[in-house]
């Protein structure tokens, strides 16, 4: 019933992190602006998002503006690789979307 | 008016609950060193407190530090690899694991200490058993006190391991619920 190892699918949180990183924001911008686009339902700790960031900036998917700001705030931004991977994502969510229409006769 | 508690917590979540005690009458955490927490009273206002085990040593635990401050969360203390995190309630709830991994990870570090107690005293009381059985000169009195003392690591032993099972049970996610929700 669990995810397929290949399938390739990105967790809500990331597939929200790299839409928001399509322009720099911060961390708590990030946190702050996800809640908002999603009327609240998704809340990222601060431990999670840290964890994320930490991990996609390490796979090349997001990279930090400037690596050691005055404020201590580090903004992010997406990379050419992690807009790959947030658009083969954003495919395989529109076939989900498309497959769900057909076989229930709603219309997107 | 600073105020310092001595108190030894072998659970992390008990060591939890009791410093939101404390939060919620007032009492802000501003150090903690060997077992002796200090506390400021700032009464009305009130906190909330979360105990951390952060993966991340050096510069990156620094940066991780750093990240939390900058989300409005403030770092009380640093000790024995936990990181005592602190909020005011007024600035809303302190969440820092929202995603299902993480926070099982989080749960696995928090018991990992009852799984090593466990292991070694077990292991301890089978190593003195074998000496005093293989290589004590006599059957007398020192042979029969280290088989107590023995017996006595191997139930407490034991004791801490089911404690650490237990507690992996009653924290885990359900596992049909983990196969249908992301």
């Amino acid at each position: 019933m669990g995810r397929s190892a290949n399938s390739g699918a990105l967790t809500e949180s990331v597939f929200y992190i790299l839409l928001r990183l399509h322009q720099p924001a911060h961390g708590y911008a990030l946190m702050k602006d996800i809640a908002r686009m999603t009327s609240g339902r998704v809340q990222l700790g601060a431990g999670s998002l840290y964890g994320a960031l930490d991990t996609l900036e390490k796979k090349g998917w997001i990279r930090a503006m400037e690596e050691h700001p005055q404020d201590r705030k580090i903004a992010y931004l997406i990379t050419d690789t992690g807009r790959q991977f947030f658009e083969k994502e954003r495919i395989r969510l529109e076939e989900m979307l498309h497959n769900a229409a057909n076989y229930t006769g709603d219309s997107l | 008016m600073k105020t310092h508690i001595k108190k030894t917590f072998l659970d992390i979540q008990k060591e939890e609950e009791w410093l939101n005690e404390q939060g919620s009458r007032g009492l802000m955490l501003t150090a903690y060193h060997s077992g002796e927490y200090v506390f400021e009273d700032m009464s009305p206002a009130e906190y909330i407190y979360k105990i951390d085990l952060p993966a991340y040593t050096g510069a990156k635990k620094r940066n991780d530090m750093a990240f939390l401050e900058e989300m409005g969360i403030s770092v009380a203390a640093s000790y024995g690899g936990r990181l005592y995190l602190r909020k005011n309630r007024a600035d809303g709830p302190l969440e820092l694991y929202s995603e299902k991994s993480h926070l099982s990870k989080q749960l696995h570090r928090a018991n990992a200490h009852f799984f090593a107690l466990g292991i070694s005293q077990c292991m301890l009381a089978l190593f003195a058993l074998a000496q005093a059985l293989f290589f004590a000169p006599s059957r007398g009195l020192p042979l029969w006190i280290t088989v107590a003392i023995a017996g006595g690591l191997m139930i407490s032993g034991s004791a801490f391991f089911l404690q650490g099972l237990r507690r992996r049970r009653k924290y885990a996610p359900e596992q049909e619920e983990a196969r249908i929700w992301e």
